[in-house]
């Protein structure tokens, strides 16, 4: 058996499998990931991972079905993964790299709604002087293009894809995300964290320009933006709290940019 | 006579002095005027579509000629979006 202790958001997960294989996939899939320099942390879930499940992924459709033994299973044509009610032990057997890749998605996300901890948001992330600045949109709009863009000294990306967002009464927080997509920057070796300055809905367009969005209206489209799958009744509604939470705390902009990294002068000025 | 209530579940969120019904099995938000507030906030006892038409001529002063029009045309979208439900009595 072999396993390693690593960081997402402010959460450690202990990840073990018998196949060495699947380990050595595990780091591949994820080559950003923060890892524990010691096992002296209380992993908050542990994971055991089996390979040779399933077929090749078809579609997002997700399966939930309530075990006699208390477990819940959510299962895709390329995983399943069976967890406890509070998603602290967990095993997930996949398919291939990719269906590997959504699991853990689908786990983290539902562990930090369930938890009332946040939301993984499907979108970029960009940190400066000032925070964090999220990135979101249609498919196309230029999530990925803006963080490529946006990289420099003075700014790092922390998310090319999805956002880890921790949500609370006062303030809203965005940590490195090992769930990419393009851009696979360096591993930090400590985990860190930003305040949340800005969000941003991306329009390609031929000017740069910036236009402030009312709370209402920000909060209806972030709801598909939300990584979450087959929610229940008491999943929407701790989603929609989270939402609700973070458009009070942080400002929203439709932000219309060209393929130039000028546009952060509307965001920096 | 038809009467109406909101369905058990249904939400409201206020945001900037906007009210937004969130129906959590149907996964929608539905954003309401300030007479349509008014009106979501009647609900939560039945009434029917005359009812709710006196409410609002009493609660607005400037109410126009299409107060019964625009209250079917409300009760008919509440209805779409799965926010109340219609009781035969």
């Amino acid at each position: 058996m072999e396993s390693i202790d690593i960081f997402i958001g402010e959460h450690v997960l202990r990840i073990s499998s018998a196949s060495s294989a699947v380990m050595s996939l595990f780091s591949r899939t994820f080559p950003t990931v923060i890892r524990c320099g010691s096992f002296d942390f209380e992993p908050a879930i542990a994971v055991h991972l089996d390979e040779g499940y399933g077929s090749p992924f078809v579609d997002y459709n997700v399966g939930k079905q309530q075990t006699d033994t208390g477990t819940v299973r959510y299962a895709r044509t390329d995983y399943i993964i069976e967890t406890d009610e509070d998603c602290k032990q967990v095993a997930i057997k996949f398919h291939d790299e990719l269906a590997l890749k959504h699991a853990f998605m689908h786990l983290y996300s539902l562990y930090i709604v369930r938890s009332g901890w946040g939301l993984l948001i499907h979108s970029s992330c960009v940190t400066d002087n000032c925070g964090g600045h999220m990135f979101t949109g249609r498919s196309g709009a230029g999530k990925s293009t803006a963080a490529a863009l946006s990289e420099s000294e003075s700014r790092g990306i922390i998310a090319d894809e999805a956002t880890i967002l921790r949500i609370r009464p006062d303030e809203v927080t965005v940590f490195h995300s090992p769930f990419r997509s393009e851009i696979q920057t360096a591993a930090p070796l400590e985990p860190g964290q930003w305040r949340l300055s800005s969000i941003h809905l991306l329009h390609q367009a031929e000017q740069h320009r910036r236009m402030p969005i009312a709370r209402s209206e920000g909060l209806i489209r972030l709801m598909d933006k939300v990584f979450f799958w087959n929610p229940s009744t008491d999943d929407t509604k701790a989603i929609i709290g989270l939402l609700r939470q973070t458009v009070h705390l942080v400002p929203l902009y439709d932000l219309y940019f060209r393929k130039d990294p000028y546009f952060w002068e509307l965001i920096s000025s | 006579m038809t009467l109406y209530i909101r369905k058990p579940g249904c939400e409201a969120i206020e945001l900037d002095g906007e009210t937004m019904i969130l129906n959590p099995d149907g996964l929608t938000i539905t954003r309401l005027s300030p007479v349509a507030s008014y009106c979501w906030s009647l609900l939560c006892e039945t009434h029917s579509a005359d009812s709710l038409s006196n409410a609002v001529r009493s609660h607005y002063e400037e109410a126009g000629q299409t107060v019964e029009q625009d209250i079917s045309l409300f009760l008919h979208d509440l209805m779409e979006c799965g926010l109340i439900a219609a009781v035969e009595k």
